[in-house]
């Protein structure tokens, strides 16, 4: 038998994380893989088991300690490799030299547990990999069960736990286990068990990663949405909250584009806060809302706009009427529209879009238009959850310090709420438009609902939009009866 | 040379020279064949498995048999007997250009699979034993 072979990392053992290669799984594992572990990646056909370890696979392998992948039964290593190869982590040159695979499906057909570990003892005592992929363990359960006692697959299990271990490498089992299996003897021996499930409502697929355990690291809790993508497997972690009080990022406040309306609001917008704004279709949300991306733009910021309901072409076409502002900072990089309407989005999906958009321009506006379009846009198991999901969002953006600016549409003539859509607890700001008939003519008009921590207008307020943007109008103080819509002349101004 | 720029017919070569210069002296075709084939067999063992490889190269030895009758005088791949009436071939030469196509085709059929590439690279590992060893009778090379 060979020598054990060296350490992975210059870590201390136990301390050392390897890293993935899954956009997104370092950060859900706390760190990475944590070297040395012994795991099992479960979950059902099609939920990117194979996937993900062929990734971590990819990702790990030098030559000096390359990478072994040993099929059991199931997916044979020709059909692997006919499928994996279309993914961008798989680099053909690898093959053979940092990746090496093992077709043991015989020895595992013919049921004898002993010569199926000799083989992958002998394999791993000549190859000398780091890490160890076995697919599908489950298969191989199912194949000896019916002819060899469980403690003889308990036995297996422990001595190839040991095995690996003791030769300093890390390894993945892979299994088409159901959670009502958490009882099997593999998952006892598992340092660290990564769970993956593909739910449909509807029309639509999710795909989610909970890690269920993972000794010696601090893994997120929850269920993380999981894409397969060209590139192989991504995770979105399910970013907890981190929201810290807007007040202590900058006493600074941002303009928002439209004269007249800072000084409503005490001087603009403050740095870091959530703004929605809520008003009737056609009442010129989206105008407001590039006006305020406008006013960034003009003063040298850099902002990043989600569209849902139109495409950027014709954003960026409309926003065209406040001059070359948007073309150009498109043109420097320091404006991103994103477009984001497939039906079957994760929120932590978008949440990461928008966040990488915002950390690689250094932004700090962020407009989502509309939250109404942002919530069509879920897959449906995510509407159930989206104000929770929202509310998350809008924490972790702002935490980073962005001043959000948020649209949605609501009913005409919704006099019980002023913002409808029942997301005011979300936000920091909150404006609302609505529609007002005055003497047989359609007005338009606003309000500043709220502002945490910060004196503003309480008025209503006319105002037209323009080829050249909003214009605020007057107030209305002889009118009573706005929020309603059909306003009356107020007793206090006489007749 | 990197796989990608290898025809098969090149990697096919390759591998007939590489068997020849593992024995010793003036080998005659048939011993440079019987090593040719177990390193074949040991490296792509590891991929498709005893009965993957032996039905690559039946399939591969049916489809060639007709253009290749040398390939009936080779033993241990399986070839059926010749049509009657039909010479198979005893020389060196034959049975080398019979073994070359039977390696061609054999890429191609398994490039169909996973890809030209792939196939020939697979292939040309099987060039040279891995360095590093191999497990059990995957490391015979010695003709039977």
């Amino acid at each position: 038998m060979n020598p054990s072979p060296a350490s992975h990392a210059d870590a201390p053992r136990g301390l050392a994380f390897l890293p993935t290669g899954v956009p997104g799984l370092d950060d859900v594992l706390g760190g990475g893989l944590p070297a040395l572990s012994f795991n099992l990646i479960a979950g059902g056909p099609g939920t990117g088991k194979t996937t993900m370890a062929m990734q971590l696979l990819f990702a790990t392998a030098t030559s000096a300690r390359p990478g072994l992948f040993i099929t059991l039964l199931g997916e044979t290593s020709l059909k692997m490799l006919r499928y994996q190869q279309r993914f961008a982590f798989f680099d053909e040159a690898a093959v053979g030299d940092r990746v090496h695979f093992l077709n043991l499906s015989e020895e595992a057909l013919g049921g004898d547990l002993d010569a199926v570990l000799a083989r992958i003892v002998h394999e791993v005592d000549t190859l000398r990999p780091g890490m160890v992929v076995v697919d599908s363990f489950r298969s191989l359960v199912h194949a000896v069960e019916s002819e060899a006692p469980r403690s003889s697959l308990e036995r297996f299990v422990q001595r190839l736990a040991l095995h690996l271990t003791t030769w300093d490498i890390t390894s993945l089992l892979i299994g088409e286990y159901q959670q009502q299996e958490l009882r099997n003897p593999v998952f006892t021996v598992a340092d660290g068990i990564f769970w993956l499930t593909q739910d449909i409502d509807r029309n639509s697929v999710v795909r989610k990663l909970q890690v269920v355990k993972s000794r010696g690291a601090s893994h997120m809790p929850g269920l993380h949405t999981l894409k397969i993508t060209a590139g192989g497997v991504q995770v979105f972690p399910r970013v907890p909250m981190r929201r810290i009080d807007s007040r202590e990022l900058s006493a600074r406040r941002l303009a928002t584009g439209i004269e007249g309306l800072d000084e409503l609001m005490g001087g603009g917008i403050p740095a870091g806060d959530s703004l929605v704004l809520a008003g009737p279709t056609g009442s010129g949300k989206t105008t407001f809302a590039m006006q305020f991306v406008h006013a960034g733009l003009m003063a040298g910021e850099s902002a990043v706009v989600a569209v849902f309901e139109e495409r950027p072409d014709v954003y960026l076409s409309r926003a065209g009427r406040f001059g070359a502002a948007f073309a150009d900072a498109l043109r420097d990089d320091r404006l991103r529209v994103i477009y984001l309407r497939p039906l079957d989005l994760s929120v932590d999906e978008t949440l990461q879009e928008i966040r990488d958009a915002v950390e690689q321009i250094g932004a700090s506006r962020v407009v989502i238009d509309s939250i109404n379009g942002f919530e069509m846009a879920l897959a449906p198991t995510f509407r159930e959850d989206f104000r929770e999901s929202l509310y998350r969002l809008i924490g972790t953006l702002t935490s980073l310090g962005v001043t959000m600016y948020s649209t949605v549409e609501i009913e005409a003539q919704d006099s019980a709420t002023l913002t409808g859509y029942r997301v005011s607890f979300l936000t920091d700001i909150i404006l609302s438009q609505r529609y007002v008939e005055i003497e047989g003519a359609l007005h338009r008009a606003m309000l500043i609902v709220k502002m945490r921590g910060s004196d503003h207008s309480r008025s209503f307020r006319l105002y037209e939009t323009t080829e050249r943007g909003v214009i605020l109008g007057a107030t209305m103080p002889e009118y009573d009866g706005i929020v309603t819509g059909v306003p009356t002349r107020s007793t206090r101004h006489g007749p | 040379m990197t796989a990608r720029e290898l025809t098969p017919m090149a990697v096919a070569i390759r591998l007939w020279e590489a068997a020849t210069a593992t024995c010793a002296g003036s080998p005659g075709a048939a011993v440079v064949v019987d090593v040719l084939l177990v390193r074949l067999e040991s490296g792509l063992r590891r991929w498709i498995g005893a009965e993957g490889y032996a039905a690559l190269l039946s399939r591969a030895v049916d489809l060639l048999l007709p253009a290749h009758p040398a390939l009936a005088g080779i033993a241990d791949i399986g070839a059926h007997p010749v049509e009657p009436g039909i010479a198979v071939p005893d020389d060196d030469e034959a049975r080398q250009q019979a073994i070359l196509a039977l390696l061609c085709t054999m890429m191609q059929h398994l490039g169909g699979i996973i890809g030209d590439n792939m196939a020939v690279r697979l292939f040309e590992q099987t060039i040279t034993p891995r360095q590093r060893g191999v497990a059990g009778v995957e490391s015979n090379e010695t003709p039977s």
